[in-house]
């Protein structure tokens, strides 16, 4: 809200700088956003809470610089000497006295139109108003100034002798001063006549009974409208006004009055009216005083420290409220633009405000220890940032909320949590995975030429649940690798592939000292057929791996290999060991052989590695594949394979007879099963 | 009579500063040539009364044998560091490890919440897809109501919410545990704000909040004097500004001193009586206060970040420059 500074001189004895003043504002919780000076003003641009509706106006701001800072206060003039009988009646009346608690008017005839006085036009330019003609801007003005909104109708445009606020008939349409016309549901209020409806309560006034500078006659409307009806009105229509803004805070129910006649007396002086009629209305205006019991001891166990009743009292009485002091409380009662304050806690803040917290002293809580509950999954967390990050991958941070036609696209969309009112139409759906970021990640750093993009992203899928449960929300870990190698002057340049990223995959988890870790093949379409795995622990899928299918990357629009990981932190968390269990070293060595195989080119390692465990059984400690190779000498449709075997006994030293023995049994096996062949140049290459 | 030790010294010391074969080869000259120092001295003996030549011959020849020797040696080093300087390139560049880097918002919250882990507070998580009762009606936020409108948001098909605060974890904590509580609750939050330099739909908050028997509004001007000296350095100013938030009262905004004038950092408040009984509290027996911060605010002040949308785009660029 503006606030000129000339205008609160009005009414608070005001003196200092500008900045002096808007640091006073400031401190008070009158948080100054921006300060403009205007000709000969100053004009505070001010955040007020919603808890402060009495603030939006210059008395209200007026009284709380006089409670912060003790400059004398007045109010403006009201009261008119013409007496108040004229010579045309109406009758106001409420069909709904929950929507409109209160309704009053007042018929103001024979006016005479001259120009808005200058102070006034100034006041409310500055404030953002603009000016239309004297008796529309004396309401304004009188809005600003009590923050009560006011309406003035032409009182020969109503028809008929009745005024009423009701709730809208369904359907019901009004042709408002803004020329728009809206369509009225039963929930709202409107002021109507004997024809329709001439007013949205509280928001706008109708274009047909509107003042213009032929009307003889006026009737000033000042109510109050249930703060959530206008509310709720003022947002399905969307028609913010000034003074549905009010409104909706709630209006000092005794302020209703008090701007009625402020405004009566400044039409009175300014449009010399012939006749003022008595006050029409209808209801009652809805003050409430709250009594409230504040202990002395209350305020120090919240604040920290004690401040006597007497400066409580003085405190509490310069923000408006009554008060006495009982023994070790204060007995108060709230002056009826407070309502906000309706528990001791509100006094507290009240006085602990008026104190000043920059007086409050600063001290540390003792702490007792505390029984932390373990949050395995937080912790998982830490842990698979450090060891992505020390595989290499940089950290990406994407949004959760995605495109559904890329999902569509991908088939995911059905399954996805839809939002009903996006910020963009297109990103409408919560991620079901974490590929989309990823990609979308990958695809931008492509498009910058970079060509090395190893990227990890924490965050949770989200798959909607049966019956309006709130969904599942899943933590996963995603690793993206699109990489053609980095250039080194060292070493030749070696794109990433599948293996880099399976590489990666299983040594995450071996760090996570996880129990029978199984690969499997995957069919997942979101992959190249037969280049990827789905990984299980302990029979638990928990999630997979693979080189993303060209379909896919043409829908992420990016045209270079990427391998894609995605695994459930959560699943993981309930495998994850909590101690690592020691191995003895061995005592005795190891015997090393290296076994180059000729292969069909459709026999897969694991399957040759896994005949070696089942021949070896304990004996071979680790088994390594050293070369893979194609082509040359090689046969066409076959493949060579060369693995690197440790026999080693827990408890003998291995004899080269026993391991020559297992190692040559093992080959025959091989070629048994799978007709693996030696390479015909050499016999073997068993090296020790 | 010659100081041999002192010419010692000085033939060492020469030695240490030859740089190329050349040079050693006058120096080798100028002290062991056949009209260089030493044998000058030889000469210079046969001056000497009879009884000290012997003497001074025997250390004599010890100097001759000594600078023989360093010569020497010296040589054979020239020659070896001449021989490497021409085959092996030291200025060529090393070679870079492959080692990944925290998101700068991952790297803000890890600072955030290691001040407060180390002040006995427990890092915490919670749902980002909640119903209106932890987003809003339990944190005091009546339908209706004006005070909605500094949450703006998100819903979903079947009725729940993106929460729009990470005080949700506030009252989903203190319904499953009892008094005393701490904890810090980092996550995202998500408002249908348009996109812009300063706006982002999803961003992150961390959400503190201490509940216990006795822990006052001057405590909390205390820890979050603590905290900020922690996170800006020990000579932070701070200001608590009266401010109105649903779910605590008294509620500041905490500015710091920043360049010429305040910053405003982040919320806070004691922990509003309404919130205790909305998890079944008894407001009379506990208190405490709670505070909640805009990770990327604080990201963007501390790296000096003029656009929050670059923490999402995950340009390399940006990311490996922290």
């Amino acid at each position: 809200m503006k606030v000129s500074l000339n205008w609160l001189k009005d009414y608070v004895h005001l003196k200092g700088s500008p900045e002096y003043i808007s640091n006073l504002l400031t401190m008070a919780g009158l948080n100054v956003e921006k300060v403009h000076h205007v000709n000969d003003d100053v004009i505070f641009e001010i955040e007020i809470t919603t808890n402060r509706p009495d603030w939006l106006s210059h008395i209200g701001v007026a009284r709380e610089i006089h409670a912060v800072s003790s400059a004398s206060f007045r109010l403006p003039p009201s009261a008119i000497k013409q007496n108040r009988n004229a010579s045309k009646k109406i009758k106001v009346s409420i069909e709904n006295n929950q929507l409109c608690p209160y309704y009053s008017a007042t018929i103001l005839e024979g006016i005479e139109w001259h120009n808005t006085p200058e102070f006034m036009k100034k006041r409310l330019q500055a404030c953002g108003i603009r000016t239309i003609n004297l008796i529309v801007d004396t309401t304004n003005y009188v809005l600003l100034e009590w923050g009560q909104p006011l309406h003035a109708f032409d009182l020969d445009s109503i028809y008929g002798e009745e005024i009423i606020a009701r709730p809208a008939r369904e359907g019901e349409r009004i042709n408002a001063i803004d020329g728009i016309t809206y369509e009225l549901r039963k929930n709202d209020v409107v002021i109507a006549d004997q024809k329709g409806p001439v007013a949205i309560g509280g928001i706008m006034g109708g274009k047909e009974t509107e003042v213009h500078e032929k009307t003889k006659n006026i009737l000033l409307e000042s109510a109050f409208f249930k703060p959530s009806s206008v509310r709720q009105t003022a947002r399905r229509l969307v028609l913010g006004s000034e003074s549905s803004y009010r409104f909706e805070r709630r209006v000092d129910p005794e302020g209703v009055d008090k701007a009625r006649e402020r405004a009566v007396y400044l039409i009175c002086k300014y449009a010399k009216p012939k006749q003022v009629s008595t006050v029409f209305r209808s209801g009652r205006a809805p003050v409430v005083t709250n009594k409230i019991r504040l202990s002395q001891s209350e305020i120090r166990r919240i604040l920290g420290i004690g401040i006597s009743n007497s400066q409580a009292k003085s405190f509490l009485k310069r923000l408006g409220l009554f008060v006495s002091i009982a023994k070790n409380s204060l007995i108060t009662k709230t002056p009826s633009f407070r309502c906000d304050l309706t528990r001791p806690i509100d006094l507290i803040e009240e006085i602990a405000r008026l104190y000043g917290y920059h007086k409050i002293p600063e001290t540390l809580p003792e702490l007792v220890p505390i029984d932390l509950k373990d949050n395995p999954v937080i912790k998982l967390e830490d842990r698979l940032r450090s060891l992505a990050t020390s595989l290499g991958f940089n950290e990406i941070i994407t949004f959760s909320i995605v495109d559904e036609a890329i999902l569509k696209k991908l088939e995911f969309a059905d399954q996805s949590v839809r939002l009903v009112n996006p910020q963009n139409k297109e990103l409408c759906l919560m991620r079901p995975n974490l590929l989309s970021g990823l990609a979308q990640s990958i695809r931008r750093n492509i498009f910058n030429r970079q060509t090395d993009l190893w990227f990890f992203e924490i965050g949770n899928r989200y798959a909607k649940n049966d019956n309006n449960q709130l969904p599942n929300e899943e933590r996963m870990l995603g690793l993206a690798v699109s990489s053609e190698g980095r250039l080194s002057w060292l070493e030749k340049k070696r794109a990433a592939s599948f293996y880099d990223l399976k590489g990666v995959v299983l040594e995450i988890l071996k760090r996570l000292n996880l129990n029978s870790i199984e690969l499997k093949s995957s069919d997942h379409p979101l992959f190249e057929s037969g280049e990827a795995m789905d990984v299980y622990i302990e029979g638990d899928n928990i999630g997979h791996f693979g080189t993303l299918s060209e379909r896919v990357r043409k829908i992420y629009d990016v045209d270079k290999p990427v391998y894609y990981a995605e695994l459930s932190i959560e699943k993981l968390a309930k495998h994850a060991q909590k101690s690592i269990k020691f191995n003895e070293l061995p005592k005795f060595p190891s015997s090393p052989r290296d076994l180059t195989l000729i292969v069909p080119d459709d026999l897969k390692a694991d399957a040759i590695i896994n005949r070696i465990k089942e021949m070896a059984g304990d004996l071979a400690v680790k088994i390594e594949v050293f070369d893979y190779f194609k082509g040359g000498n090689i046969s066409k449709g076959k493949k060579s394979l060369s693995f690197r075997i440790d026999y080693q006994a827990k408890d003998r030293t291995l004899q080269n007879e026993e391991v020559n023995k297992l190692h040559f049994s093992i080959i025959d096996s091989l070629n048994h099963l799978f007709g693996a062949e030696l390479p015909k140049a050499k016999f073997t290459s068993a090296t020790q | 009579m010659t100081d041999l030790k002192a010419l010692q010294d000085e033939i060492s010391a020469k030695l240490a500063e030859i740089k190329d074969a050349q040079a050693l080869e006058s120096l080798r000259i100028f002290y062991l040539g056949r009209k260089g120092r030493v044998a000058d001295l030889f000469h210079e003996m046969a001056t000497l009364p009879r009884e000290e030549r012997p003497r001074f011959g025997q250390e004599l020849n010890r100097l001759k044998e000594f600078a023989e020797t360093a010569f020497r040696k010296k040589q054979q080093s020239l020659t070896l560091f001449l021989a490497a300087k021409s085959a092996f390139d030291e200025t060529l560049p090393g070679i870079t490890p492959r080692i990944g880097r925290l998101h700068p918002i991952t790297q803000t919250i890890h600072e955030i919440t290691e001040i407060f882990s180390n002040m006995g507070f427990e890092i915490v998580d919670g749902r980002e897809i909640e119903t209106e009762f932890y987003n809003f009606t339990a944190l005091n936020i009546p339908l209706d109501h004006p005070s909605r409108d500094a949450f703006d948001t998100f819903y979903t098909e079947q009725g729940h919410l993106l929460r729009s605060q990470t005080s949700t974890v506030q009252i989903r904590t203190m319904e499953n545990r009892k008094p005393p509580i701490r904890i810090l609750a980092p996550g995202k939050v998500y408002r249908p704000d348009a996109v812009d330099a300063s706006h982002s739909f999803m961003f992150h908050q961390i959400e503190g909040l201490l509940v216990d028997e006795r822990t006052t509004f001057s405590d909390l001007k205390g820890i979050i004097h603590l905290f900020l000296r922690k996170l800006f350095g020990k000579n932070i100013q701070m200001r608590f500004k009266p401010h109105f938030f649903p779910f605590t009262e008294p509620s500041v905004d905490v500015d710091i001193s920043w360049g010429k004038g305040w910053l405003e950092i982040l919320g806070a408040g004691q922990v509003d009586p309404a919130v205790f009984k909305a998890v079944g509290y008894n407001p009379a027996k506990v208190q405490g206060f709670a505070f909640g911060l805009g990770v990327e605010r604080i990201a963007m002040l501390k790296y000096g970040i003029k656009d929050i949308r670059l923490f999402f785009e995950n340009d390399v660029h940006f990311l490996e420059q922290f």
